[in-house]
């Protein structure tokens, strides 16, 4: 259990990193994938996985540190969409694909949502229909194009870390 | 009467059949009858040559075809490791490049001091347009400190550690900037967007605003420096009801290939917070 805890460090440390310099070039219009908000959907929907609200906090205050956003909008991102994945994961947990798409596609609006309220309180003036023709819809579609990879990639991540049981 | 000693008859018949037949090979008769006397001969050597060459290729051969495979593989990995090689030095190149391009400007801009940068990294928000910098205030970076490239203006220090830094560019939807138009001698503001255009807002009606027109920090306010080159006037927008006119504005700069900055280290920002008068209650 322990073990769960201890590798979301180098887990989310990677995912970092691979965000802020690769992820960020693979853009359609303004928008590109969130990485750490993949992993994190992916991990939460395995059977075995325990501590994914541990996994949401840590993922958010590493991302938080690097972005200009204020610092706590990502770990309450992460956490609210935690929240919600586990939801999903009780009600069709037969299905966890149908839940990684529906939870990928709600989760980026949820974090890009939350992002442009935060911005809005900051004082930067954003149109909605702008931001959501530019930046939300085409996230989503990137997120949405590398759920299942990162979904079937935590998923022999959890077999890893739980040999013994069916993750 | 002596007589002739058998002995000496052969000698002597041997002698004229060889003299005989010297005379003719000289005169051309004997070539074809060794022609056709040896013709057979190099039938069947020639006959037991192909066959001795098939069996000793069928022996030798694949002997030759595992050193040319083995000499293939070597060959192959020679040319992966120089092909690496040729994209390592030319990656070293480029970005040699660019620091020769910035050291340029900063021989050339002689009355600023620089700390040379290389961008590790963007904010992970679709939103933000800021970058990550791979020197902090180790390096004597601190807040505010105006980030240039050898082409113009990029942005300003928004954070610091101790060994990296986030630099806020001009494209953010947060960054609005006093410029002056270099010919017409005219202040306004520059500002950023989604999209990351940039845009020129605050124009006076009565200015004669044209495309192509330069732009330039006026060092208004105090957060940059002066006449540092921005971008150029591309698109004007004027409307008669409106109170100013605006203009799209193209940066010098090419953001989105960003690879090495300069913070100029002796321009401190001016703090005019204090300076701006508060309503008294």
């Amino acid at each position: 259990m322990i073990l769960e805890i201890l590798l979301a460090f180098p887990v989310l440390i990677a995912a970092y990193i691979i965000q802020t310099t690769l992820m960020v070039r693979i853009t359609l219009l303004n928008g590109f994938p969130d990485l750490t908000m993949l992993i994190l959907i992916a991990w939460v929907l395995q059977e075995d996985s325990k501590y994914a609200w541990i996994w949401a906090i840590l993922g958010g205050l590493i991302t938080g540190f690097s972005s200009a956003i204020p610092w706590f909008i990502f770990p309450v991102s992460y956490l609210l969409i935690i929240i919600i994945a586990q939801r999903f994961k009780s009600r069709i947990w037969q299905s966890p694909i149908l839940a990684m798409m529906l939870m990928t596609a709600s989760g980026t609006f949820i974090l890009l949502g939350v992002e442009f309220i935060a911005l809005q309180v900051m004082g930067i003036n954003l149109i909605f229909s702008e931001i959501l023709t530019r930046t939300i819809l085409p996230s989503m579609l990137l997120n949405l194009l590398l759920a299942f990879p990162i979904y079937y990639l935590m998923k022999e991540f959890g077999k890893l870390l739980y040999p013994n049981k069916s993750v | 009467m002596k007589s002739f000693n058998p002995r000496n008859i052969q000698v002597i018949i041997f002698l004229l059949v060889a003299a005989g037949v010297v005379l003719l090979a000289l005169a051309g008769f004997i070539q074809p009858i060794i022609g056709t006397a040896t013709n057979p001969i190099i039938k069947l050597q020639g006959y037991f040559s192909t066959r001795v060459q098939a069996i000793s290729d069928f022996i030798t051969v694949p002997r030759d075809m595992a050193s040319l495979r083995s000499r293939n593989a070597e060959l192959e990995s020679e040319i992966s490791q120089l092909q690496s090689q040729v994209i390592q030095l030319k990656q070293q190149l480029s970005e040699a490049d660019v620091l020769y391009a910035l050291l340029d400007f900063a021989r050339q801009n002689p009355e600023n001091q620089y700390i040379a940068s290389a961008v590790i990294g963007r904010d992970p928000s679709p939103f933000m347009h800021y970058v990550i910098i791979d020197h902090g205030s180790d390096s004597g970076i601190r807040h505010g400190m105006p980030v240039v490239t050898d082409q113009g203006l990029v942005g300003r220090v928004d954070a610091v550690t101790s060994k990296a830094a986030r630099i806020q560019l001009i494209t953010d939807p947060g960054s609005i900037i006093n410029i002056k138009l270099e010919s017409l001698g005219v202040d306004a503001q520059l500002s950023g967007s989604l999209t990351g255009e940039t845009s020129l807002n605050m124009v006076p009606q009565e200015v004669d605003l044209k495309p192509g027109e330069i732009v330039l920090s006026s060092g208004l306010g105090g957060a940059y420096p002066s006449n540092i080159l921005i971008g150029q006037v591309i698109n004007v927008v004027k409307h008669e009801t409106d109170l100013f006119q605006s203009a799209v504005i193209q940066p010098v700069v090419d953001f989105p290939n960003l690879n090495a900055v300069l913070i100029i280290t002796n321009f401190r920002p001016v703090e005019i917070v204090p300076l701006i008068p508060t309503p008294i209650p």
